[in-house]
């Protein structure tokens, strides 16, 4: 009898719990005017998605192994409208646009926001622009196409062509495969593991970090007008450097060979000019009052 | 109808959703679009739509024609669509676009790079003052279009969300601090090509900035 009553007192317990998990987070988006809307897109393998979110608000990209786009998007006010157009309509989606519309300018900033978290076709290709708010995408090999303001954007295990701008935001790629253009201006730049062929990365007076490999056949560009640039690479990479700093130093813990001749005319401040082993990967490195150091990896 | 996900309440447009899109606008001209009416009595962001463009629509009615008074982004859009540096406004793509489809950046670009090629021998000759250089590096239409574009963007910046507001002016403040530096640069060295490469490269970056607040001035991100 008392044990009849453990039981039936252990199963309400285990009940409450059970609504509360569910509950709570209902709550919590309830509270804060939010709402959360799901849905799935069967889609072609190399699917094209595009996500326009004027008003900012984080979004996360991971690709994996279906044929399907399923999403999940937050919004902060029951003023704001996602549109999404997936064509062609009757059949598997080979394009996917998601477009935020703000229905009442008059909300404030934060309710503007919707947060969006997308798991697409590994193969699918990506555009996303939003002003603010972090992105971050995973694991797609198509090409990217991604925009910011003032967000932070990473990209982990890119293959295709990555393009990424964030004006004040940090970038960090990881394990980046493809051709790589990244920009800003008062953001960090950070790269990773790099097995990338070619890269032009270029901020005004944030950071470059590289920290991967040069490449035989590769091009590699490394600009910025304030920030400190650090490369790191193994000495067994076979690399040209032309590297110059204006108002910079430079700190270069290579032992190059000489090169015939200095590419530039009119030259001031600190390089280094030289080939590690046989020299062929073209890499460049400027900073006009930022330092630069290359090194070996330990 | 529109569907409804999660806890119900946000929003996919649905192709009935569309419809009543590509119909909105010949039924505010008086059309015959009795679809329009009934979508908007079932779905609640339609009926919102239709009701705000019909309130406008009576406002508009009271408004007087005066003339509106010229806006400076106006006319630099003009002299920039002459030049074929950007887009003309029925094209009007949006923010991110430009990236996109970098033709207006890759033109001016295109022409900072040509006037500072153009302008190396002149500057091996002459020592000028500060604004010169920069005039002669990247021409003076240029510097004037974006001097154009950025005053726009000051009269503008006030409907932009206040932190993206702060972001496009520090960048633009450190853009500025650039091409003083350079320019102050070759004030003392005339002969220093990265000197050059920076200032045009920021004054590139300046007119990418500017497009990309103007643009987004224009569009949803308010």
């Amino acid at each position: 009898m008392a044990m009849a009553a453990r039981n039936e007192s252990f199963l309400l317990r285990k009940y409450l719990y059970f609504l509360l998990t569910l509950l709570v987070p209902a709550g919590l988006l309830l509270a804060a005017g939010q709402e959360r809307v799901e849905k799935s897109f069967p889609a072609t393998p190399n699917c094209r998605i595009r996500i326009s979110n004027p008003s900012g608000g984080n979004i996360v990209v991971r690709g994996w192994d279906k044929s399907q786009v399923h999403a999940v998007c937050v919004t902060n006010s029951p003023k704001v409208e996602i549109d999404t157009e997936p064509m062609p309509v009757k059949s598997d989606a080979e394009s996917l646009e998601f477009v935020t519309h703000v229905l009442d300018q008059q909300l404030t900033p934060q309710e503007k926001t919707t947060s969006y978290e997308l798991d697409v076709p590994k193969d699918s290709s990506l555009v996303i622009s939003s002003p603010q708010g972090t992105i971050s995408v995973e694991h797609v090999s198509g090409d990217d196409w991604i925009e910011s303001v003032n967000g932070a954007i990473s990209v982990s295990d890119g293959a295709g062509l990555i393009q990424v701008r964030s004006l004040n935001g940090n970038i960090n790629l990881v394990r980046p495969a493809g051709h790589v253009e990244a920009t800003s201006i008062m953001g960090n730049l950070t790269i990773t593991g790099s097995e990338s062929q070619k890269i032009n990365a270029q901020t005004g007076s944030g950071k470059i970090v590289f920290d991967g490999d040069f490449l035989p056949i590769g091009d590699y560009i490394l600009k910025t007008y304030a920030g400190e640039i650090s490369v790191v690479c193994p000495v067994s990479d076979s690399f040209s450097l032309e590297a110059h700093s204006v108002r910079g130093k430079m700190d270069n813990q290579f032992k190059l060979k000489d090169r015939p001749h200095i590419p530039y005319d009119g030259l001031h401040g600190a390089s280094a000019f030289g080939s590690n082993n046989r020299g062929q990967a073209s890499v460049t490195i400027k900073s006009y009052t930022g330092t630069i150091h290359v090194r070996p990896r330990p | 109808m529109q569907e409804q996900g999660g806890n119900g309440a946000a929003h996919w447009a649905s192709a009935a959703c569309r419809d009543f899109d590509a119909q909105l606008s010949d039924y505010l001209e008086g059309g015959d679009r009795p679809g329009v009416v009934s979508h908007a009595a079932e779905c609640a962001f339609c009926g919102a739509v239709l009701s705000d463009m019909l309130m406008v629509r009576s406002a508009s009615a009271e408004l007087a024609d005066d003339e509106p008074s010229p806006r400076v982004w106006a006319n630099v859009r003009a002299a920039l669509v002459a030049e074929g540096l950007i887009r003309p406004p029925r094209e009007r793509r949006r923010w991110t676009e430009w990236l996109l489809r970098p033709v207006p950046a890759a033109a001016l670009t295109a022409l900072i790079l040509l006037s500072a090629f153009a302008i190396r021998p002149v500057l091996r000759r002459h020592h000028r003052t500060a604004v010169d250089f920069a005039e002669l590096v990247v021409g003076h239409d240029v510097i004037q279009n974006v001097s154009q574009m950025e005053t726009a963007f000051r009269e503008q910046s006030a409907d932009l969300n206040p932190t993206i507001k702060r972001a496009y002016e520090e960048d633009l403040a450190s853009l500025n601090g650039e091409i003083k530096e350079c320019n102050d640069t070759l004030a003392r060295q005339p002969d220093d090509s990265l000197s050059r490469e920076y200032l045009v490269s920021a004054y590139t970056e300046k007119a990418r900035v500017l497009e990309s607040a103007l643009e987004l001035g224009d569009g949803d991100g308010r």
